[in-house]
Formats: structure tokens, sequence, C-alpha cells
């Protein structure tokens, strides 16, 4: 009796133990998540064929459509735009929530300390603060009430059903969704297209290396022929003045606090194309409008297509999710895109300051303040001090310090715009609508089925003035002198703009023939300073090259046309390269060797396709010889590859650069040819379709299964079909839009966020391979969600 | 006669033994389906209802497995077999766990 007594006490505690163990230890998480038939982790399997709901704004109805996306009808706009709230949420409910918990300064506290500096950051630029203020300015607009409907149908599934496994995998529920922040989606983008931190890196570099080199490293004005807009299509108001000279800023900036400012702007490769053709040079006599922005492509892909309709409107396209309006996309009047025009819309500023105060002008004034507080998962939560003056906040950093002042830090109207575009009916519509387009700055293509075309650039443009003089914003002012002031601007209130470039003197062009965009300079001669500097051209130089040639040509434009040329492949670097290259080489004496690799280079036709030998042998090389020619002083100076110039720049660096000092243009191009040899054959890549896979587009945890799998596909960070596996960035959503037919487009990966999904990733071949799908306005595919009045509503 | 004692005899009957043991598997496999701790319930159960203890771990062991069929099965059924499949170190916790936590449970044969 004893010894049995003895036993049960022992496997009693044994077993309370483990039991104890799992309830009290981290087991318990992987339980709670993971157990076969019970986890959270298997919640987003369970997905019903159809679903009825009961709502506030009466009846709608969601259809998927083979690829997933919704096509969803509405009785009015209210119950429309919460059916899109619904199904945004449930096919994307962990990328709004990641998306604002990021612009917020909350990510830490669900990954832990690894994103604390992103954190401290956006919490000291309160983007935050930008987006209540925005919305406390729209809440009673069109665009508001229906922000409203549209985040009480987020909510049915953040609040009630948040089921995506993300949620599971780091364990935590949403908040509810608030209208403020689907405004900090809009914010985000802006800061992505718009915030840039080159002043102070070209500072920096000036300070490093002098003020002669920054100028030749990073010219305000690249040597080509191709803006925007080109004589003979250019609006007159436009043509106006001259540009302004870029002059290095007398101010210098801390250098640590530009390395660690630099890595919260936008991804190298950020860009877009797009062009729109007359009836004049189509085959149909009807426009064709036609886009793809380039930005970070990851699973999910940043764009969600919808398409909605009531019984007075009809609008397919892509919006961000979080945002329920179609921003790129068409309706029953015309079709829109947008490229970036790279505008400066932000400054910064040095302040005298003492004893918590810093001097504007004349007198000295306390910083506005604020504590704050950045919870840490698993960590000690970080207090914080946000401190703001007369031009916006300022970004501390061991104490340094810059002011800073963006468009997108006051009340502004986009969303109202991005509304207005899904109402539109023809090209004045749009116009008016771009009125209210207050930031982010873009090239606006459009058509109309009335056969008007319309090039337009968007978003308030500051004219900063010191002592009352019109100043470019390419240098740091000081702040506490009155310089670089934006007349009619209230950080964090409501700006008049009444200092800014007014609407009419922006760059436009009404009714062009034909005009493309491709983030390269707008114009010649701006009447107003626009931009401290623009993207690589070459892709804008191929669109130009192309629609010329073809309009030039007895061939008609038609939508085969359009694709064939967002399918282009050519790389100008590889153009104005690989001749050189290839000479010197045969010039070498020890190219035995490498025979086979020269040959492949002399006998290549320039495109960076998948089957190429000699596209992965170039991509390897031009980063190779990049590094070989910048790598050397810029580390000397203690500067990352991130300071590098662009490619152009590097492309027309001569023999007797001072950059190739104490050794031959020839002889670093070899080595870069060498290495880039070996690298190849030590990664046993065959063809450039081995090393440029969409394996790059990652998911933002980081885990593999979230991933795209590596599908070879074709492009390169120069071409017009663009895609940067080096920093996978590119065609985010393509689309071509003629205005007498069937429209198509695709997204790089699914529509659906949800891992199970069979729209996780069913449109990724389509992309790799540069084909479409429909995106007809017709409703289709079988009903799933009813959404209906509710009894107590 | 303690209950112990009566568990005892009425588990000695084989036909009982062997109601009770399909009775102690359907009972966790529903507790498993509604909540992680069934699979404890199920181990338990199953191991109780077994004749010897070295019959109790393979019994707490085998409703483990059965655990991680109905599972694989039902995310065959679902079409999401392959998502899963491809989940890495997730698929192996997830395996490991039914087998290792109900034949832990089934120690509970020990007890009577």
């Amino acid at each position: 009796m004893d010894s049995d007594l003895t036993r049960r006490a022992l496997v009693g505690a044994i077993l309370a133990g483990g039991v104890g163990a799992s309830v009290f230890s981290p087991v318990r998480g992987y339980l709670e998540r993971f157990a076969p038939l019970s986890g959270s982790a298997w919640d987003a399997t369970d997905r019903p064929d159809s679903r009825t709901i009961e709502g506030p704004y009466g009846a709608a109805e969601v259809r998927y459509d083979e690829y997933g996306v919704p096509n969803v009808t509405g009785e009015s706009e209210e119950a429309l735009y919460y059916a899109v709230g619904y199904a945004q949420a449930r096919d994307r409910a962990f990328q709004l929530d990641l998306q604002r918990r990021q612009m917020r300064g909350e990510l830490s506290a669900v990954v832990g300390e690894q994103t604390l500096d992103s954190d401290e950051f956006r919490t000291k630029m309160d983007f935050a603060g930008a987006a209540q203020v925005t919305w406390d300015s729209l809440a009673d607009s069109r665009a508001g009430a229906l922000t409203e409907a549209y985040t009480a149908g987020v909510n049915e599934i953040m609040a009630n059903d948040p089921s995506a496994l993300e949620f599971s995998l780091l364990e935590y529920e949403p908040d509810p969704w608030t209208p403020v922040d689907t405004i900090l989606m809009q914010k985000q983008i802006a800061w992505t297209l718009t915030g840039s931190f080159r002043t102070l890196r070209t500072s920096l570099v000036a300070d490093r290396l002098g003020g002669e080199v920054a100028e030749e490293l990073y010219p305000s004005r690249l040597d080509h022929e191709s803006p925007i807009i080109r004589d003979g299509g250019i609006d007159q108001a436009s043509q106006q003045g001259s540009r302004t000279e870029h002059e290095s800023s007398p101010h210098t900036v801390d250098p640590a606090l530009a390395d660690w400012l630099s890595q919260f702007e936008s991804p190298s490769g950020i860009g877009s194309n797009s062009w729109v053709v007359s009836g004049e040079h189509t085959a149909s006599g009807a426009p064709i409008v036609a886009n793809d922005p380039h930005l970070s492509l990851m699973a999910p892909p940043v764009w969600y297509e919808m398409n909605l309709s009531t019984p007075a409107t009809s609008v397919r396209g892509v919006t961000f999710p979080g945002v329920p309006f179609v921003v790129i996309g068409e309706n029953d009047a015309g079709a829109w895109g947008f490229t970036n025009t790279g505008a400066d819309v932000i400054d910064f500023y040095r302040y005298d300051t003492r004893n918590g105060e810093y001097r504007y002008e004349d007198e000295w004034r306390e910083f506005e303040t604020e504590q704050r507080t950045i919870e840490v998962d698993g960590g000690e939560n970080k207090q914080m001090t946000v401190r703001k003056t007369v031009h916006g906040p300022v970004i501390e950093r061991e104490g340094e310090r810059v002011g800073v002042a963006w468009t997108g830090h006051t009340a502004e109207s986009t969303p109202q715009a991005i509304y207005q575009y899904s109402q539109s009916e023809g090209l004045d519509d749009i116009v008016e609508a771009t009125r209210n387009f207050d930031v982010p700055t873009q090239n606006l293509v459009y058509a109309d089925r009335d056969g008007n075309t319309l090039y337009y650039v968007t978003g308030r443009i500051p004219i900063r003035t010191t002592d009352g003089e019109v100043v470019p914003g390419d240098r740091i002012f000081d702040g506490s002198a009155g310089e670089g002031e934006w007349q009619g601007f209230t950080p964090f209130g409501t700006s008049s703009w009444e200092g800014f470039v007014p609407f009419e003197e922006k760059p436009h062009v009404m009714n062009p023939d034909y005009i493309g965009t491709a983030n390269q300079r707008v114009v010649d001669d701006p009447e107003h300073y626009i931009a401290e500097a623009y993207s690589d051209p070459y892709r804008g130089i191929r669109i130009y090259d192309r629609l010329d040639r073809r309009a030039q040509s007895d061939e008609p434009i038609d939508p085969q046309f359009v694709k064939e040329l967002q399918r282009d492949t050519l790389d100008l670097r590889a153009e104005a390269l690989v001749p050189l290259l290839v000479e010197i080489a045969r010039a070498a004496d020890d190219t035995a060797e490498i025979g086979q690799y020269v040959d492949a280079l002399d006998d290549w036709d320039r495109r960076m396709e998948r089957d190429s030998l000699a596209a992965l042998l170039f991509t390897r090389w031009f980063d190779e010889y990049r590094e070989r020619v910048f790598g050397p002083t810029f580390e000397e100076h203690d500067l990352g590859s991130s300071y590098y110039p662009n490619d152009w720049v590097l492309q027309h660096l001569g023999p007797d650069s001072r950059w190739f000092e104490g050794r031959s243009r020839a002889g670093v191009m070899l080595d870069a040819l060498d290495a880039a040899i070996e690298e190849i054959e030590d990664a046993e890549y065959d063809t450039y379709g081995g090393y440029n896979t969409t394996g790059a587009m990652d998911h933002p945890l980081g885990l593999d299964f979230l991933g795209y799998p590596a599908l070879p596909t074709d492009g390169s960070r120069a071409t017009v079909n663009n895609y940067a596996v080096e920093n996978p960035t590119g065609s985010s959503w393509r689309m071509v839009c003629p205005m007498d037919g069937p429209s198509q487009g695709v997204v790089p990966g699914g529509n659906s966020g949800s891992y199970y999904s069979g729209h996780y990733d069913d449109q990724l071949e389509l992309w790799a391979d540069t084909e479409y799908k429909s995106m007809s306005r017709e409703i289709r595919g079988e009903s799933t969600l009813t959404f209906e009045q509710g009894d107590d509503q | 006669m303690s209950l112990t004692n009566r568990w005892r005899r009425f588990r000695s009957a084989e036909a009982w033994r062997w109601l009770t043991m399909i009775v102690a598997i359907a009972v966790g496999l529903v507790a498993a389906w509604v909540h992680w701790a069934g699979l404890f319930v199920g181990g338990a159960l199953v191991g109780l209802a077994s004749a010897t203890r070295g019959r109790a771990l393979l019994a707490g062991f085998g409703f483990g497995v059965l655990v991680v069929a109905l599972f694989v099965v039902a995310l065959f059924v679902g079409g999401d077999l392959t998502q899963y499949l491809a989940m890495g170190r997730i698929v192996a916790i997830s395996l490991a766990l039914p087998p290792v936590v109900a034949a832990f449970a089934a120690l509970s044969r020990w007890l009577v």
C-alpha cells in the first residue's frame, strides 16, 4: 500500500508538473497556436463558402472572381464601402494592422526590440498626429462618411473574427480599426513616395568628400533629352522660367543622424511607368492608358484589387489595403494612373537652442513637447519626448537634431480627391478632383471615353523663401534665421497653401497626343523649382523611343503594343557599357579562360531575359563594377553603399574620371568581370532566370513559407519591365486600359493575404511571365458574402 | 470497495474495457477539437482505459497519432494540406505535440 501511495504521489506530481509546465510556460503558446484541430493557427483554414452578415448600411454583396478579386455591389455607397471594408479585412487583416502599427510606431509592442528604431522615428515624426488632423478636416465630407462605413466593415473582422495566421504566429489580436488608421495608410504611401533625406545625405557627402565631388555624384540634372514634357507638347504655363542650380548647403548635419534617418526613406527602386496615347495614334481611334507603379514587392502585394458597383457608379482598380477607394483604375468615364514625380516637398532646418528653447527669428520659443511611451514586447518600454517647432517635428538622436517640414504633416484632402476620381464623369471632373490631391506629388495620366487625354502633376509643391527671395529646397536651412519659409503651411493644423505653387502653374498638358512618365525630369525649364533630382532616365528614354518610333511608323498603337512595351527588357546601361566591356576584355591578354563569357556578352541583344547568360553576367558585373569604382573612397570616408550615386552617373564616368585615379577604367572593368564570373560559378547560376526570381519577395515576418516561390522572371532595375531582385521592388501592378476595349491588369502575387487561400499567389506566374488577366467591370463570381440591413439598425 | 478498485474490476472485463476505450477516444477527440487541453484529457482517458501500464503509454501515443491523422485528413479535405506541409518547423511542432502530450497524460494509468 505504501509503495502504491508513493507511486501515485510520484506520478501525480509528474502529471501535475507537466500540466503546470504546459499552462505556465512557453509550451502553452505552442499548444494554443499549433495543437492540431484546435490551434489558432488553423482558424484561417476555416473559411465558409458563403455567409450572411447583418450590417448597419443596407444591402450589399461580395462575389469573388476566378482570381479572388471582390466584385462588390451595394444598394448605396455606404452599403458598398461597408462591404469593401469587410472584404479587405477578410483578405488582408494582418497587413492592415501591421502597416498601422508601423506608422504609429507600435511595431515593437508585438515583435520586440528589433523594430525600436522604426518606432522611435515614426513616433517622433508623429504621422499619427498628422492623420488625426486630416481626419478632423475630412470627417464631415462625403469621403469621410464613406470612410466611416468602410471602418465599420473592417471592424466586423478586426473585432469579431481576426483569424489571419500572422496574428496567431505573433500571439496577439488587433485593436479595432479607426478612420484615422485609414488616413494613416494614405500618409504611409505619401511618405514612401516623397519622404526623402537626400538633402541630408548630399550634405554629408559634401562634408566628407567635398562640394565638387558631391555635385558630380548627385547632379540636380541628369544629362539626357527625354523629360516627361517635351517640346511641342508643353503647356505654356510650364515653359517659363529657368531651372534652379544646385547649391551646397552652408549648414552641415551630424553624420550619425543622417545615417540613422536614411533607413526610413524609400528603398531605391521606388518609381513607376505610365503613358497615355490619344486616339490620334491608336488603331481604334480611342485612347489607351498604361500604368505600372514600382513599389516594394512582397507577400502579400501592396495593392488590393476591387471591382465596385452601385446603381450609379462602376469602378475597378487597385487600392492600398486600409483605404476604401480605388486609387488607380477605371470607371464608366475613363481610366487613370500615377507615377512618382519626385518633387521636393520636404525641408530640413537647424536651430540655435538653449534650455529647452529654440530661437525663431527674434524670439526664443519653447519646443512643443509631448511624452510618449513605446511598448516593447519582451523588453523594457522606452520613454520618449516628441518635439515640434513652427516648421514641424524635430528628429533627435544622441544629442543631434534636425527640424523637418513635410507637406504630409498637415490636414489635407487627398482622400477626397481619390474618392472623386471614382465618381468622375470625364476630364473636367478629373481636373477638379486633382485640385484636392495635396500629397503625394504624382504624375497623373488620364484618358476618357470621349477621347480626351491628360497629364497633370498632383500635390502641393512648396515655394520656399529666405528674406523674401525664392530658394530651392536642396539645402539645410537655418530655421532660427527664418530661412526656407513655407507661407500658408501649418504643421499639424490646417494649411491655406497660399504660398505654394498655384494649381494652374504646376506642369500639365491637356490632351497630349501621347506622353510617357517614368520618374524622369518633368520638364527642362520649370517655372518653379520642383525637385532636387530625378530617377535614372533609362525607362523614360526607352518608353519615348518606342512610342516615337511607333507613332512615326505606319503601324498604329494598339493594346498589344502597349503590353509589349510594358514587357520591354532592353537595358540601356548594357547598351552603353557592354560594347566597351567586350572590347576591353578582348584586348586583354589573359581572357582565354573567360572567352565563353565574353562571347556571350558580345552576342547578347542587351535584353534582361531569364534564359540569358549574358544578362546574368551583366547584372553581376555592373554591381561589382560599381563597388570597385566607389567602394574604396566611400569606405575610407566611412560612407556605406547607400551613398553611392545612381547608375547613370556610374555609366558616364569617363576613363579620366577622378574615380579611376591610380587605376585604369579598363582594369577596374576587368576586375569586376572576373569577380562577377567567380560569383556566378560559385552560386552555380546558369542563366539570369536562376538569379532573377520572385523568391526575393518576402513576407514582412521573414518566414520562408509565407514568402513567394522562386519563379524565374525578366527585367532589371533599369528596364521598362521593372524588377530589382536585389532589393525587391518593381511593377507592383500592371494595367492596360484601352478606352474602347477590355482592360487588363495583374498583381505580383495574389489578391488574398490569407496564406491558406488559393488566391495567395495565383497571379504570381502571370506576373513573372508578364501576362495579364481581365479587369472587367462586369460583376462576376459566386456570391460569397451577403450583407443585409440589421434588425436593430 | 474503493473507487480505484471498482475501476480496476470494471477494466478487467475485456468487453467493457474496449467500450470504455472507444468512449475515451471519442470524448478525447471532441475535447481536442475544442481546446488543446483535450490532448491531455484524451491521453489520460485512453490511459485509464488500458489493461496495462505499457499499453497505456501505447494507447496515449496512439491517440495522439489519431489526432494528427484526423487533422491531416481535415486539411486534405479542406484543400489546405499543401500549404500546411510547407510550414517547416510549425509542421514538426504540430505533428509532435499530440503523441507526446497524450502519451504523457496516459501516465494517469499509474494512478489507478
